[in-house]
């Protein structure tokens, strides 16, 4: 052998002993696979097959005082479909299986057609049916009696038959046929005659002739059982037609298709808009110096080594260093360039008040308004002045934007109202191996009169996922926390997924609890009848934004009306504000963390002055309850009611008769500057009390107190934070203006407690859980003489009497009027408050009217007041009834 | 006669116990996506039946002779894929010929093998490095192709397969030594070419405890379901199509290139380590034909076929089991995929060639070797002993046995005509 031979005789041998080896280690990692490590993914198997689904609870009715409903609940589970998502080559097959798992009885129900296409098919067949049943015994002996090889059984007629063999008659039953081939040879004539060509007809009449040899029976049997399958299956095919597509198989298609196209190009302009408004808006922002006061202006000047600090001068040096490119320039100009204009942008938005910085955040859409926040926003808005880069900023806004609004394509609803079992089915079957489907909660809410929207702000909305939005609603899930009577408590559902797609339960499921009816204490017709009032009072003032009012029942605490105007289509309201879901979402989340207690004061500032930076324009905003915090309500001269019982229960040296000389009102006594309402007389005889002592007294009435399901703690904390924090001075105090900030909520709240003689209540406004009634909160005293009452009194029947017409006669209404002096980003308006209670002699209710931004005083509410008045303690009045 | 008709038989047994596990597996698996692979791979199956019985009836001297046309046949569907091919999966292996998709780089494989056959069947060939610069540039071309479409598992097959040819041909070990210290060199400095995709893959493979949850669902997620399926398989397995993971879908691409895990799913231990034995039978069996065949172009086929075989099937097992990185391989013969089936059952009929047409060589060996075999041929000398004999090819009794032990085959006659 030669040594080349025997070299790759060796190196053969190795080789092949590399492969043994290779092998052996193979083996040897599948047993430890499967013996060693085995248990642990087997369990992961079983792990990934069980799933956990959270089954929502959906909640229960809100009804008013006296049972009526306001608000309804509708659930169930909806299908959704994302068109996009599919090819358009799969899209007749997954619609299919979706339907098929819709209806699992129509499985093989072909979708090529429209349902109700299919009904006049079905119908034929069933009709032909019908004739077979009736004609088999005439027939089936004209088979038989027939010789096999004339007989043609591929060309039967079956009128032919039936009338030939009219005239026999045989018992359906006692036919014998033996088994043979004729068998299947007149089962596949009777089928082909019967129009069903079905294999599993053809299989179903067989396998019962089968087990009794006896054809007519068979027969029998098997046609009455296909008749009723039929019948069955042209209900079943109506029922589909008319609750899936509404009978309009073309229609349903077109809307798919075309819908979802005319959706996606209708967002895609209106980012256009938005994108184009946000930079040219962002632009300004930086630009625009001429608003900056000539302090800043001149700050800004001396550190940009400017002579002049006239705006032009400042925006010239911007427009000077802005046009350079630092690129371009020497290491000297550049950094010198960059100082200058990190000191314009800078300058330019630490410069900017208030309003103004809203105003940006707004333009730049960051939910936070202060000068970093603002910077960050400005950093990250690098645009060159060309076209061509403008539009590439543009474009890649709107991919993002596109990204964030329509990831999958914007859904169609394809079955609302679905059952449970209906839901994990077409979940479990298209959920996780296809995409395009949707399958969620959907809780439907119904609200008493939505066109008017009676109440919406205070109910706040459920949206289709079942998310509250606002008013109650929220206020349920958020303040209760956890699951209970109020909103119910969510189930779970185990199941584990078998490999034919079945479902095993599995232990630890638990079903959902819905929540219990709850019984608020608004009188409906009363809310309504105030929300009148208070569009009137809206329709009186052109140029106000809005107004509010507060009815409470002064026995329980009770809070008959809480109303705003304008009043909110709620359709309207979540078409319109709440269709930019990314920000919705997102300002949703951080109000939740905030009123959860997990966002400092400054941050629930921030929320809310956002809130209401947009509360002109969003009507379904809480004017009523919770919207003073941004200092925008405080209650004018309305305090001073409460500043005299104070002057006269704690300054000794206080001399109500005595008259003093002011300068606003000239000489009054205390009764005198109620009615006139001096603030000079207030601020002289308040000052030594002390700013602290007067925010204590009047929280001792009710401000700045939380209110279940109204005002949470938190917010309540930070507006006694503001009232005596460090800008909050004694004459605002004392006069009700500044930092001093309430709601009309609080302000009727603080009139009851006037009126109680200081029987101080917390407001209620559930007032019952699933038929169990809410205890009444337990009342607290603020001590005053009854003298000092009565002089407040007197003052403000007069008050009421001048200002109040004719209703604040008939209700024997006392009222203290009292206007906020606006600054800053509203101009010279003013929001005009009135607060009262009636009848002065046996008090049983205490109102508060709001009307925002007019340049009337307060006294243009208390017409309103007394209306209000009136519609509750004699609700018979002409004119006012709807 | 009777040995050659029992390797072939032996050869055409193996591979059809595989295609038979191939249609059983397939038929479990079922639809994907609509796609009926099982149909398909019957349909595939009398496609390649057919061309490899016309295969077997060509000389493989033929094929040898026109080794240079076939690889730059494959090299010009290479080329073609770069700039006409179909892309699934973001990767461009694919030419659709008359609505059949077409995977240039399994057809590769094997013109590369023919190609490198008929290159180092000179014995200086192996011998010195200079002489492999044009089988290295045979090398290099369609290894850069195929990695750039991209597909690294079919680019690192060519590695072993050179490797075991250049062994095969006789190169000595200093010299083999230094060529896979620069292999290894090459694949560390090629690491960093990877797209991040194949690093991850990697690292999921051998770092899988240190991977988040993200990771795994992202590259691991093939190999966690591949393990798990192979985890449920116990002894005996869980049955034809009763595989929970297969019934239930969650292993990706369980028709190619995780069908070994099916196997171990419902065919247990027992199946898996049935088929891990019959691939090593196989390889072989095909190893064997070229430790029996006098020719060196024969031998340096079989060689190259077999390891090409054997290396392309363990990667597949390998990957599959977890011990190497998840790659798209599939397992000759078992795996769905039509030109993987096709020129996989070509080259074994260019094995069964081979092995039909023992190539004696009259000229090979010394001159006094080949003196003694032409005396003994014209039967005018016996052999002065059996080590002769054996070398001469002769019998004891000094007539012709068969083609004897040859040296070198510098002078080659023409095959099957002496």
């Amino acid at each position: 052998m030669s040594s080349t031979q025997i070299v790759f005789e060796r190196r053969l041998g190795r080789l092949l002993f590399g492969f043994a080896a290779v092998s052996v280690l193979l083996i040897l990692r599948l047993g430890q696979i499967q013996f060693v490590e085995g248990a642990g993914h087997r369990k992961a198997v079983e792990e990934d097959r069980v799933e956990t689904i959270d089954l929502p609870a959906g909640r229960g009715d809100i009804l008013d005082r006296e049972g009526r409903p306001l608000a309804r609940t509708v659930d169930g589970y909806s299908v959704s479909i994302f068109p996009v998502q599919f090819r358009e080559s799969n899209l007749v097959d997954a619609l299919q299986d979706v339907l098929c798992a819709l209806r699992p009885d129509l499985i093989t129900w072909p979708i090529k057609k429209a349902p109700h296409e299919l009904i006049p098919a079905v119908e034929a067949r069933l009709a032909r049916y019908q004739r077979l049943y009736e004609a088999a015994p005439r027939i089936i002996p004209a088979l038989l009696s027939t010789p096999t090889s004339a007989f043609r059984f591929d060309a039967l007629d079956l009128d032919d038959l039936a009338e030939r063999m009219a005239p026999v008659t045989w018992p359906r039953n006692e036919l014998v046929l033996p088994r043979s081939k004729l068998r299947y040879r007149v089962v596949d004539a009777l089928v082909q005659m019967a129009g069903d060509e079905r294999l599993d007809t053809r299989s179903a009449l067989l396998a019962s002739w089968s087990r009794s040899d006896r054809l007519g029976q068979a027969l029998g049997t098997d046609a009455e059982r296909c008749l009723a399958r039929l019948d069955e299956e042209r209900r079943d095919l109506q029922l589909l037609s008319d609750e899936l597509v509404g009978g309009d198989w073309e229609e349903f298609l077109q809307r798919l298709f075309l819908r979802e196209r005319q959706d996606i190009r209708r967002q895609e302009r209106r980012i256009d808009e938005v994108l184009h408004d946000r930079v040219a808006l962002g632009r300004f922002g930086t630009h625009d110096l001429t608003k900056i006061d000539i302090a800043e202006r001149q700050a800004l000047a001396d550190e940009l080594g400017l002579p002049n600090a006239e705006p032009e001068a400042i925006t010239a040096v911007w427009s000077e260093y802005s046009g350079l490119d630092p690129a371009e320039c020497d290491p000297e100009d550049k950094a010198r360039i960059e100082h200058v204009v990190a000191i314009l942008e800078g300058r330019a938005v630490e410069a900017l008040d208030r309003a103004e910085r809203i105003a940006v955040a707004t333009a730049l859409g960051v939910w936070r308004d202060d000068a970093e926040a603002l910077k960050r926003a400005l950093g990250r808005r690098e645009l060159a002045d060309s076209e061509s880069n403008r539009r590439e900023h543009l474009s890649v806004e709107k991919e993002w934007a596109r990204r964030l609004q329509f990831k999958g394509g914007v859904p169609y609803q394809l079955f609302r109202g679905a059952t449970f079992d209906v839901a994990c089915r077409v979940r479990q079957s298209f959920g996780l191996s296809r995409l395009g489907f949707r399958v969620r909660a959907s809780f439907g809410r119904e609200y008493w009169r939505d066109e008017d929207g009676v109440g919406v702000f205070l109910l706040g909305r459920l949206n289709a996922e079942g998310v509250p939005l606002g008013g109650l609603e929220a206020a349920f899930s958020h303040v209760a926390g956890k699951p209970g009577p109020i909103i119910g408590t969510p189930g779970v559902l185990r199941r584990r997924r078998e490999p034919d797609r079945g479902l095993t339960e599995l232990s630890g499921s638990s079903p959902p609890i819905p929540g219990e009816t709850l019984r608020l204490t608004i009188d409906r017709d009363l809310q309504q009848r105030v929300e009148d009032c208070l569009e009137e009072l809206l329709a009186a003032n052109p140029g106000a934004v809005g107004s509010c009012a507060s009815v409470i029942d002064l026995a329980t605490g009770d809070i008959l009306a809480l109303a705003q105007a304008p009043r909110v289509n709620g359709t309207q309201w979540h078409e319109r504000w709440l269709a930019d879901a990314v920000r919705t979402r997102r300002r949703r989340a951080a109000l939740a963390a905030a009123r959860r207690g997990g966002a400092v004061a400054e941050d629930l500032d921030t929320l809310l002055t956002e809130l209401s930076v947009e509360a002109d324009r969003n009507p379904a905003y809480d004017r009523a309850a919770d919207a003073g915090f941004y200092t925008r309500y405080p209650p004018g001269s309305v305090v001073k009611i409460f500043g005299a019982l104070l002057l006269l229960e704690k300054d000794q040296a206080f001399q109500p008769d005595e008259v003093v000389p002011t300068t606003d009102r000239g000489p009054v006594d205390l009764h005198g500057a109620l009615v006139k309402s001096s603030n000079v007389y207030f601020r002289h005889w308040l000052k030594d009390m002390g700013r602290d002592a007067v925010v204590s007294w009047y929280e001792s009435f009710g401000l700045n107190r939380p209110v279940r399901w109204l005002i949470s703690p938190a917010s309540a904390r930070a507006r006694h934070q503001v009232a005596v924090g460090p800008e909050s001075a004694l004459i605002n105090v004392a006069i009700g203006q500044g930092s001093l900030a309430t709601s009309v909520l609080e302000v009727s709240n603080m009139t009851a407690t006037l009126a109680r003689g200081g029987q101080r209540r917390e407001p209620r406004i559930l007032k019952s859980v699933g038929g169990r009634e809410e205890p009444l909160f337990p009342p607290e005293t603020v001590a005053f003489s009854p003298t000092s009452l009565d002089r407040v009194r007197e003052a403000m029947i007069e008050i009421a009497r001048n200002k109040g017409g004719a209703d604040a006669v008939a209700t024997r209404l006392a009222a203290k009027t009292g206007t906020t002096e606006l600054k800053g980003a509203w101009g010279d308006l003013n929001n005009a408050y009135s607060a009262g209670f009636a009848p002065h002699d046996a008090p049983r209710i205490a109102i508060a009217v709001s009307l925002e931004r007019t340049p009337r005083s307060g006294t243009a509410t208390v017409l309103t007041l007394a209306r209000i008045a009136r519609e509750v303690l004699l609700p018979a009045h002409e004119g006012t009834q709807r | 006669m009777t040995s050659i008709a029992a390797r072939e038989l032996w050869l055409a047994l193996l591979v059809g116990l595989l295609v038979l596990m191939g249609c059983v597996v397939q038929a479990s698996i079922g639809s994907i996506d609509g796609i009926p692979h099982h149909r398909i791979f019957l349909q595939w199956i009398a496609v390649s039946a057919m061309a490899a019985v016309v295969v077997r009836l060509i000389p493989y001297g033929f094929v040898l002779r026109h080794a240079p046309l076939i690889y730059l046949g494959g090299l010009l569907l290479l080329i073609l894929v770069q700039l006409v091919g179909e892309v699934r999966f973001n990767a461009r292996r694919w030419i659709v010929i008359g609505g059949v998709s077409v995977q240039p780089s399994e057809l590769m494989k094997f013109a590369f093998v023919i190609f490198w056959a008929r290159v180092l069947r000179h014995e200086r060939a192996a011998k010195g490095l200079r002489a492999l610069v044009l089988p290295g540039l045979a090398l290099a071309l369609p290894v850069a192709l195929i990695f750039r479409q991209p597909d690294l598992g079919t680019a690192l097959l060519f590695v072993p397969t050179a490797l075991a040819m250049l062994l095969a041909a006789g190169m000595p070990r200093g010299q083999m030594v230094k060529l896979c210290l620069v292999g290894v060199l090459m694949s560390a400095l090629g690491y960093g070419l990877l797209e991040p995709y194949q690093k991850e893959r990697i690292l999921s493979t051998f770092q899988r405890e240190r991977l988040t949850a993200a990771e795994k669902a992202r590259e691991g997620y093939q190999l966690e379901q591949s393990i798990r399926s192979i985890a449920m398989g116990g002894v005996f397995g869980q049955g034809f199509a009763e595989g929970v993971q297969n019934r239930m879908k969650m292993l990706p691409f369980r028709h190619n290139d995780f069908i070994y895990a099916v196997v171990a799913e419902e065919f247990g231990f027992v199946g898996a380590s049935f088929l891990i034995g019959v691939v090593l039978l196989l390889t072989v069996t095909i190893l064997r034909v070229g430790f029996q065949v006098r020719d060196e172009s024969g031998r340096l086929l079989c060689v190259g076929l077999g390891v090409l075989y054997a290396s392309q099937s363990f990667v597949h097992i390998a990957v599959n089991l977890g011990i190497a990185p998840t790659t798209g391989m599939p397992l000759p013969f078992v795996s769905a995929g039509g030109t993987s089936l096709l020129t996989n059952v070509c080259a074994l009929a260019l094995v069964s060639s081979v092995a039909r047409r023992p190539r004696r060589v009259v000229g090979g060996g010394s001159l006094r070797e080949q003196l003694m075999r032409l005396e003994a041929l014209l039967g005018r000398r016996k052999p002065r002993d059996e080590a002769t004999a054996r070398v001469a090819g002769v019998g004891a009794d000094g007539r012709f046995r068969g083609p004897g032990v040859r040296t070198s085959d510098r002078v080659a006659p023409r095959p099957d005509h002496f």
